[in-house]
């Protein structure tokens, strides 16, 4: 899949752009501040329906502006083509449209587009909080499973009342007949998410492992592994989860807070079987990252049987002939790639001459 | 905006009824500012009459105009059957479909800690006293397929189903009719969920 055309008013410092990309390498070169992370922000939003710098919605909307408009046009082979328009207002949700048509679930938005982001800090994936590898699997998953998307918001929303209902279970005189009720639909829709989450890490370590060797020329293992607080060697994952509630429920009635689930599961790196979180070098768990992503690639194609669009941002300086030549490999023919960088001597010969090169400045996009 | 006072009070009250926005209350206020003397008259009676002649029904406190409402008390209805549903708008719905000939049960609202609403304060207690006053062969669980409609539902279940009588739920998925593509991911993987052989 490909963007064919990308609309932007008011988003970031972009007052008014139309962008027409190039089918396959787009190269953006630009100084410091002039909107190059912006631009693939805009990308990845229409994908994603969410920024991965941005806290809030309304960062993205210009300054003294009240709204910020995105509209992509892309181009599927597999699918229909479809145009996504979203418009994000300062003290409104967003409204998302597809094809003109209003879409009011985030599950109906998400994996339309596929996009594989790498940031120059792709190690913080190894070395960052739970939260953030939680963060990759959700949204990893969501964008070739619509279902997941749905299996997660839900599991929220049970996550939320048995929450509260834990709080106030001293006030609550049926409060354990509905905290059984809580429990079978939190386990239900959590090993669901669990079973999913599981056979994703299946797939893509065994792929980035491949990568992982290839770069470090064999001399480096690495492998993934999903962690959780449940038993999930045991066959039925819902059933392990209801035991592991029934064994925790007063500490959890106690502190007041649900203690188990894949709101509190993680993933652990390891190299040569140590784990890479702690004992690793930062070198280390960039090649880790890097192997992962360009993983991500490879099973997002297999599912959608088409490219994903591939956004790298500001990645090329510091890496070493190895790594350069396995993201030129994906980004030369495979698929649309937008790449940044400061200046064009961040590129070999070989890469620019594969790509359109695009200057960005001051909130403008023009061909080289 | 500043308004006189008296159309600021109008505003601010149109503004806390269900489903009006800001800008919903100023257009309503305004027409009505606009309307004749007969149609203020019999709008403020109709909800005077509204206030003074509805009732709950004693049985299934669904909105009634006596003591018992008109589906209860009606010899026409299947009495051993009864349909729970979450509100009295839920009844509205079914009864448009002319198919159903059981009776009701309001619980007036659903589970949700985070609304504090637990099980004690919906019509449980008095459905089961239904129940157990014999004559009841099935109940038909009808809240709406959300998270706390299940809960509901499911509590419901456990509760009920020691007590003899045949507990299902109503099958939520495609409209009937309706175009595959104009269905939402939910309704769709809702409908696959529900699958039942044929
Ligand atoms: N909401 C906003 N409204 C207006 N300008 C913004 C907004 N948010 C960020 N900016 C500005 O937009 C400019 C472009 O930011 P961006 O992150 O896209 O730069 P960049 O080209 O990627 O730079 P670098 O090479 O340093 O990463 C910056 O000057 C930034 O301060
Ligand atoms: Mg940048
Ligand atoms: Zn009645």
């Amino acid at each position: 899949m490909y963007l064919t055309r990308l609309a932007l008013q008011n988003f970031r410092n972009f007052a008014d752009l139309l962008f027409h990309p190039e089918q396959g390498l787009n190269i953006l070169i630009g100084r410091n501040a002039q909107g190059k992370t912006s631009l693939l922000e805009a990308v990845y939003l229409a994908a994603t329906a969410r920024s991965w710098r941005a806290g809030r919605d309304s960062e993205m909307v210009k300054w003294k502006a009240e709204s910020a408009h995105v509209e992509a046009c892309v181009h599927r082979e597999a699918r229909n083509d479809i145009d996504i328009d979203i418009i994000l207002s300062r003290n409104e949700k967003k409204q998302i449209s597809i094809n003109t048509i209003r879409q009011n679930r985030l599950s109906d938005v998400i994996g339309q587009v596929n996009v594989v982001l790498i940031e120059p800090h792709h190690e913080e994936i190894v070395r960052g909080e739970p939260g953030r590898r939680r963060r990759f699997l959700d949204l990893e998953i969501s964008q070739i499973q619509p279902r997941y998307c749905l299996l997660l918001s839900n599991y929220r929303r049970i996550l939320d009342q048995r929450n509260r209902l834990l709080r106030e279970m001293e006030y609550r005189p049926s409060g354990s007949g509905v905290l059984q009720v809580l429990n079978e639909q939190l386990a239900s829709y959590g090993a669901e998410i669990i079973e999913r989450r599981l056979a994703f890490v299946d797939r893509i370590s065994s792929i980035a492992r491949v990568i992982h060797s290839q770069i470090t020329e064999g001399l480096e293992e690495m492998d993934v592994k999903y962690v959780s607080k449940i038993d999930i060697s045991l066959p039925d994952i819902k059933e392990s989860f209801q035991t592991r509630l029934q064994e925790i429920g007063s500490e959890e009635i106690r502190r007041g807070v649900t203690l188990v689930g894949p709101q509190r599961d993680d993933l652990v790196f390891t190299i040569n079987g140590h784990d890479a979180r702690t004992y690793a070098s930062q070198g280390q768990q960039r090649t880790i990252g890097l192997s992962l992503f360009l993983a991500e690639f490879e099973v997002m194609e297999e599912e959608s049987k088409e490219p994903p669009i591939v956004l790298l941002d500001d990645v090329m300086t510091d890496l070493d002939e190895i790594r350069r030549a396995h993201i030129f490999e994906i980004t030369s023919g495979r698929c649309q790639a937008f790449l940044t960088a400061p200046t064009k001597k961040s590129f070999d010969e070989t890469l620019l001459s594969a790509g359109k090169i695009f200057i960005v400045e001051e909130g403008r996009v023009m061909e080289e | 905006m500043h308004y006189a006072r008296p159309l600021a009070k109008l505003v601010g009250a149109l503004e806390r009824l269900p489903g009006i926005g800001p800008k919903s209350a100023q257009r309503l206020a305004f027409h009505l500012l606009h309307i004749s003397e007969d149609e203020t008259r019999s709008l403020i009676e109709a909800i005077t009459e509204v206030k003074e002649k509805i009732t709950q029904c004693k049985v299934c406190y669904n909105f009634a105009e006596a003591d018992i409402c008109n589906i209860c008390s009606s010899p026409k209805r299947e009495k051993d059957t009864i349909c729970v549903v979450a509100e009295p708008r839920d009844i509205i719905a079914i009864e448009k479909t002319n198919e159903f000939r059981g009776t009701y049960h309001v619980l007036q609202g659903v589970i949700s800690p985070m609304d504090g609403i637990g099980p004690d304060m919906l019509r449980i207690r008095e459905l089961m006293a239904r129940i157990t006053g014999g004559g009841i062969k099935e109940i038909i669980l009808a809240t709406n397929p959300t998270i706390e409609g299940d809960t509901t539902a499911m509590y419901l279940a456990g509760i009920l189903k020691p007590l003899g009588v045949k507990v299902t739920r109503i099958a939520h998925g495609m409209p009937v009719g309706g175009d595959m593509d104009y269905a939402d991911q939910a309704t769709l993987i809702r409908a696959l969920e529900w699958r039942r052989e044929i």
